[in-house]
């Protein structure tokens, strides 16, 4: 196995395209923060129930698809205002990426909306990186984005 | 004046007997004629008056000395003693023409004043005169009223009268106490204005003149402190500025801290310190969370800038193995990035 050549500055103004192992990392860290909003909101509405009927007080329960589709919502709000606002979640500040656009800029409301639908309901897409020569995954060779490494201003 | 009046009396005298005189000159010019004559036909009378020939004058006074002078006297005094000279000389003798005529300057010149003065009894003279009869018929307000007191006190010489006074005498018999008990200071006082005087004095040059050293070396000191209040004063003092003012690194440098700290009783004064509060205001004062949340923060950046590091060599080792199992020849690094963009 040759060793791996050394990263070049992440901090210039041309940034490298992140590769399969950072986007999955990051990918992980927002599926965990999505899980931590929607059990905030989870014990929001516990907490809210139990000061409103502290007598009859019950968990609140859910079906799975509905379960399903909270977070998936929740996902999808994270996602696009994280993209539209600064270009990245927390699991891309934290590995040090940004989501730019076609035109190197931070994607738009409506581009940052369509890839987080994109991206929530077609994670798999995601791998798709590994084998693109320019590390892009499907949403990123749909949409015309690319997710680059950016350490300046990141967590 | 008794002088002047003896004279006077004197002069009318003899003025008076001028007659007599007259007709006793011309008595005695006729007996020397018939002496003479006598004398030189008489050889007793010419022995008896041997070494004086051709002197007629000394022989008629010869003659008058040796016979006619008792002669006359007797006639004189006989004559004198009927005769009431003092009338004659009121009644024909014109008083004021002769003392007109009189040269008073002269006369008092030739008069030895100091010799009639000298025997002169003045103390029996005085003792007869009523003294107090004299001064109540004297007017002495309208005497002083004439009197120029301020030429006169111009004319004294205040400089000498003082020279001559014994003040040291006068002052040892002056009765201080009694005086000052008559005094009212308060009224005197109230009346004083003080600002004026105040005003007027010159404090510096009196300051100036006075022996400081002196009068501090006659202090007690000591006694004066164990009199002194001093937590007043030391209330009033401005110990903050006192503080500005002083050099304390020069007073510390001349301090020698071991004997000092030789004598500190340690354990005392760490029984005694609240070292637990001590703490707890060093932490607030150093912000110690604070230092511990940079720390930790710091740990989190380098932890985080290590993760990022190994994700980008992952991602380059997976982009290699990934072009070596396609045998590509460029290297999955996203270097071709611009090109694809650009698509």
């Amino acid at each position: 196995m040759m060793p791996s050549a050394a990263p070049r500055a992440a901090t210039g103004e041309r940034h490298r395209p992140a590769g399969i192992v950072t986007r999955l990392a990051a990918m992980g860290v927002d599926m965990a923060v999505v899980v931590i909003i929607g059990a905030s909101l989870y014990f929001l509405v516990a907490g809210a129930r139990l000061v409103w009927t502290p007598t009859t007080f019950e968990w609140p329960t859910a079906p799975f698809w509905g379960s399903l589709g909270f977070e998936l919502v929740i996902a999808v709000l994270y996602l696009t205002a994280s993209w539209a606002m600064t270009g990245r979640s927390y699991g891309d500040s934290l590995l040090g990426l940004r989501v730019l656009s076609s035109r190197q800029r931070i994607p738009g409301w409506s581009l940052a909306f369509v890839r987080a639908v994109f991206c929530v309901l077609f994670p798999v897409g995601l791998f798709w990186v590994a084998l693109s020569p320019g590390r892009r995954s499907i949403q990123d060779v749909v949409l015309r984005t690319v997710v680059v490494y950016d350490w300046h201003g990141a967590v | 004046m008794l002088g002047s009046a003896v004279h006077l009396v004197v002069g009318a005298a003899w003025w008076a007997t001028g007659p007599l005189r007259l007709g006793a000159r011309l008595t005695a010019r006729t007996a020397e004629a018939a002496l003479s004559e006598a004398r030189n036909h008489s050889h007793w009378l010419h022995s008896r008056t041997q070494g004086r020939a051709g002197d007629t004058r000394g022989s008629v006074h010869l003659f008058v000395q040796a016979l006619l002078r008792p002669i006359i006297a007797r006639v004189v005094d006989a004559a004198l003693a009927e005769l009431d000279l003092t009338t004659i000389v009121l009644e024909n003798v014109d008083l004021d023409a002769v003392a007109a005529q009189l040269d008073v300057e002269a006369v008092i010149n030739r008069v030895d004043l100091d010799g009639v003065v000298a025997r002169v009894d003045l103390d029996a003279a005085v003792r007869r005169v009523d003294l107090d009869r004299i001064v109540s018929r004297i007017d002495i307000d309208a005497i002083v009223a004439g009197v120029d007191l301020d030429a006169a006190v111009g004319r004294v010489d205040m400089d000498a009268i003082i020279d001559r006074v014994d003040v040291g005498a006068i002052v040892n018999k002056v009765d201080v106490s009694a005086i000052v008990d008559k005094v009212d200071v308060d009224a005197i006082v109230g009346k004083v204005n003080v600002d004026a005087i105040i005003d007027r004095v010159d404090i510096d040059a009196i300051v100036a003149g006075v022996d400081l050293d002196s009068i501090v070396l006659r202090l007690d000191l000591n006694k004066i402190a164990d009199g002194l209040a001093l937590d007043p004063l030391v209330a009033k003092v401005n110990l903050m500025a006192v503080v500005d003012r002083l050099d304390i690194a020069a007073v510390v440098a001349k301090v020698d801290p071991d004997p000092i700290v030789a004598k500190v009783n340690f354990d005392a004064a760490m029984a005694q310190i609240d070292l637990i509060g001590i703490a707890q205001k060093i932490i607030d004062g150093i912000d110690l969370p604070g230092i511990i949340r940079d720390s930790t923060g710091s740990l989190a950046s380098e932890a985080v800038h290590g993760v990022r590091v190994q994700g980008q060599h992952a991602d380059d080792a997976v982009g290699q193995l990934v072009g070596r199992v396609f045998r590509r020849r460029a290297a999955l690094d996203g270097s071709t990035l611009d090109r694809s963009t650009q698509q």
